[in-house]
């Protein structure tokens, strides 16, 4: 990979490492709160969760971001990537970084859950540590937008390829969205953790975190979209139904997924009902760009079918090469994103939020969503990138296509009971429900049998983490390098609007200012609006 | 492609996606700003601003909008940010002077020889703030104790629960309680009652938490616990910001208020 090998398969092996601590402790807190086990000290279950959430939300997606954005970088620009070292350094902070937060949440220094949602304030170790994994993303973002400049300016008129036009679009995306947090952890939470600030603003800091919160989601959403577009038509023996509609719709997301994340906030009194409104407006619009996707993967899909010797409505379904991982785990991911995206159609409605707010409706939600249809996606990523980065080709097909299986059953399992016992109006985040409670005893089964899911998911962790190392035992053979999808008619070259991000860029700073502006200064120049702040660490 | 452009000229595009986009925006507006807030029930033409300014997060400004408010707060005593700050500023030394009264039915030492009067010492100084004041301004019954606070002001009531709350703390080195706890008893105070609407005990009167001005209940006087809660339940006491004693209490048994109360005197308060 044009010397980027080692850097690619540094930042996988870590992420999968970090996944492979992670998933054990999702499976236990799902355990020790069902039926099924009794009550333990609230005390580590809330570690457990900090610890889950941290590693699954901030450490591990960043890392494949990262990763497979220096892989898609080296193989779709066709040159060897400049800023090896920063890049380096950059992976040694994320590293240090996650090791600082998890270090202290470990020791009961910070068990204000991933969100850390102030007046709760804990360890500034483990700010710090966070803080630091966001700066070395920071780093990784320069690299992105100087290899596209680079290359542009050496190719004029030449179209970017898709590739890597949607990856740098991920990283403009992070680069704005990740102020947000920035902001709060260095303005409010930092000066607080230090003592110098006796209060501080909850409201403030919600707001401020909402601007992260949701367009991390389709952060973490852009290796998966770029498995779909560029290497998924591939693999299936096709071609791209459209490359125009892939650059619009990572356009919309660019554009759309930021100035909406006040749908987090429908109850929070300090916010006004119509910024709720507005965002709720805004949230639906990404829709269009997932819709567009689905549409478009579709259609390659059915080229590929047809193409293979498929006939008839559906005959072409049949006939896709459903042994390839990409394959397989795209169509179940598609389901899963299919489920996920209803539920979360009734997340962003101002109205029907009011019913599912705070239970473990949410929570099924962003585990379909995130832990299901995207996270298929990285594994059947690393399967594409495995033999390449080690020239061997990958060991047992069959159990990889096995653990995509389980994974895609243990988080349906996992998930669709928290969705029915979120309506029945089970909270989220709690260490243990009195199931022996008559309003609570219908909520059981459904606990229990969402808990054995968790289980199989740690199956199927176990089967990923044995199939990518015995991938490095199998024998050496000539693995033909990573090819982009073609599309049906490849772009000789593009009009500025899809092949660059300048005017983009403004539009989205624009509708910042637009949805967030008021409501920001409104914090900003209210008195009065600070708490006491609580800190959880143990002394 | 027939509509190629050269690199860094103008796509005129742009124009029709950032148009679409402002249009996009002014309708959300007007709806969520103009039209839905003024088509609330009983915001007429007249407050269309009001409106407004309510969608946007500001408090109305018409008169119109305020409605007359009814009924008393329970207490003059407000958990501000200010308040907690006072919280801190008492002078021990000069309560110690005024307390000398006190002492002779709560006890030189904070600690009551009189079941039915409460233990003082080594409570925080919020609560035992909160209950002075509300003595004073008489949203607790003054009967007993009003005499004994009018003369004093503010910084006076102050000074004095700081006094009381420097005291030895009786709890200093006592242990749970000894033998059997009444398990009813004690899944109240661990877990509530959701069902009934009772929170935990011990979320706000410790161990599992302390919210301003609730007090330590460990080692106070049965009686005068039982006592208590009873005034919680009737209505004879109210005091409480939120009202969460009465409600708690209402929805108690009182069979479950005589155990919690038993629960809470059985820790032995050490004496000095």
């Amino acid at each position: 990979m044009y010397g980027s090998s080692r850097l690619v398969l540094a930042h996988f092996c870590a992420a999968f490492a970090v996944f492979g601590v992670a998933i054990p402790l999702g499976a236990w807190q799902m355990l020790v709160r069902s039926p099924l086990h009794r009550w333990v000290d609230p005390e580590f279950y809330y570690r457990a969760v900090t610890a889950h959430g941290t590693a699954l939300a901030y450490v591990f997606p960043t890392l494949i971001a990262m990763g497979f954005g220096y892989a898609v970088c080296a193989t779709s620009l066709g040159r060897p990537m400049h800023g090896m070292r920063l890049a380096w350094a950059a992976f040694w902070m994320v590293i240090a970084g996650a090791a600082m937060a998890m270090a202290t949440v470990a020791a009961g220094g910070a068990t204000v859950l991933y969100t850390f949602y102030p007046p709760l304030t804990g360890s500034a170790w483990y700010y710090f540590g966070v803080l630091l994994a966001v700066i070395g993303s920071w780093i990784w973002i320069g690299l992105m937008v100087s290899h596209f400049v680079r290359w542009k300016r050496d190719h004029p008129g030449l179209p970017v390829p898709l590739a890597m036009f949607a990856t740098t679009a991920g990283a403009l995306l992070w680069a704005w969205t990740s102020l947000g947090v920035g902001a709060e952890i260095l303005f409010l939470i930092l000066p607080n953790a230090f003592g110098w600030t006796a209060t501080i603003d909850a409201g403030l800091a919600r707001l401020l975190f909402s601007w992260t919160l949701h367009a991390i989601v389709y952060f973490w959403l852009m290796p998966a979209y770029i498995a779909l577009y560029t290497l998924l038509p591939q693999a299936a023996g096709g071609r791209l139904y459209s490359d125009h509609m892939g650059r619009v719709t990572f356009l919309l997301l660019l554009v759309f997924s930021m100035p909406i994340g006040i749908h987090h906030l429908f109850t929070d009194p300090q916010i006004g009902a119509g910024f709720k409104f507005l965002h709720t407006v805004f949230t639906g619009m990404v829709a269009v760009p997932t819709l567009l996707t689905i549409f478009t993967i579709c259609a390659s899909l059915e080229i590929a079918g047809r193409l293979r010797g498929g006939r008839g409505l559906f005959g072409w379904i049949g006939a896709l090469p459903w042994d390839r991982p990409l394959v397989l785990a795209s169509a179940l991911s598609l389901v899963m994103l299919g489920l996920g995206g209803a539920s979360g159609l009734i997340n962003m409605s101002y109205v029907l939020n009011s019913t599912v707010h705070n239970t473990q409706w949410v929570t099924g939600h962003f585990h379909l969503i995130f832990g299901g249809a995207i996270v298929i996606m990285y594994f059947a990523i690393a399967y594409e990138l495995w033999p390449r980065l080690t020239g061997r080709p990958l060991a047992a097909p069959k159990l990889v296509r096995l653990q995509l299986w389980t994974w895609f059953v243990g988080m349906l399992v996992v998930t669709l009971p928290w969705h029915a016992v979120g309506v029945m109006g089970q909270p989220r985040r709690m260490a243990y429900f009195d199931f022996s409670d008559p309003a609570l005893a219908q909520q059981a089964i459904w606990v229990s049998v969402s808990a054995v899911g968790g289980f199989v998911l740690v199956l199927s962790a176990v089967l990923l983490l044995g199939v990518l190392i015995a991938s490095h035992r199998t024998p050496v053979t000539a693995v033909p390098p990573l090819a982009y999808s073609l599309a049906v008619r490849p772009p000789r070259s593009l009009p500025a609007s899809l092949n660059g991000f300048r005017v983009w860029m403004l539009l989205v700073v624009a509708l910042t200012v637009a949805n967030y502006g008021y409501p920001l200064a409104q914090f900003l120049f209210l008195q009065g609006t600070s708490v006491p702040a609580f800190p959880v660490q143990l002394r | 492609m027939t509509d190629e452009a050269r690199p860094g000229t103008f796509d005129p595009r742009f124009r029709n996606w950032i148009a679409g986009t402002l249009i996009l925006f002014l309708v959300s507006v007007a709806v969520g700003f103009v039209w839905l807030p003024s088509a609330q029930q009983g915001a007429g033409a007249r407050e269309l601003w009001t409106a407004i300014c309510r969608a946007a997060g500001l408090p109305g400004t018409s008169d119109a909008a305020s409605s007359p408010v009814t009924g008393q707060p329970s207490s003059t005593v407000a958990w501000t940010v200010a308040t907690r700050e006072l919280m801190t500023r008492g002078d021990s030394a000069k309560g110690a002077a005024i307390a000398t009264t006190c002492g002779n039915c709560h006890g030189a030492n904070g600690i009551s020889a009189d079941a039915a009067i409460p233990n003082l010492a080594g409570q925080s100084v919020a609560s035992l703030y909160k209950q002075l004041e509300d003595y004073k301004s008489g949203k607790r019954n003054p009967a007993v104790m009003g005499v004994y606070v009018d003369p004093l002001s503010k910084d006076q009531l102050l000074d004095l629960a700081t006094h009381f709350a420097s005291l030895p703390n009786p709890l200093a080195g006592a242990a749970t309680p000894s033998g059997s706890v009444d398990p009813g008893a004690r899944n109240l105070i661990e877990l509530g009652s959701p069902l009934r609407g009772i929170a935990s005990c011990a979320a706000c009167h410790g161990p599992l938490g302390f919210t301003p001005g609730a007090p330590d209940l460990r080692a106070q006087q049965r009686p005068y616990l039982e006592e208590q809660m009873q005034a919680f339940k009737a209505g004879i006491r109210h005091n409480d910001i939120s009202e969460q004693m009465r409600s708690v209490s209402r929805a108690l048994t009182s069979d479950e208020i005589a155990k919690l109360a038993a629960y809470y005197s059985s820790f032995a308060p050490v004496t000095r």
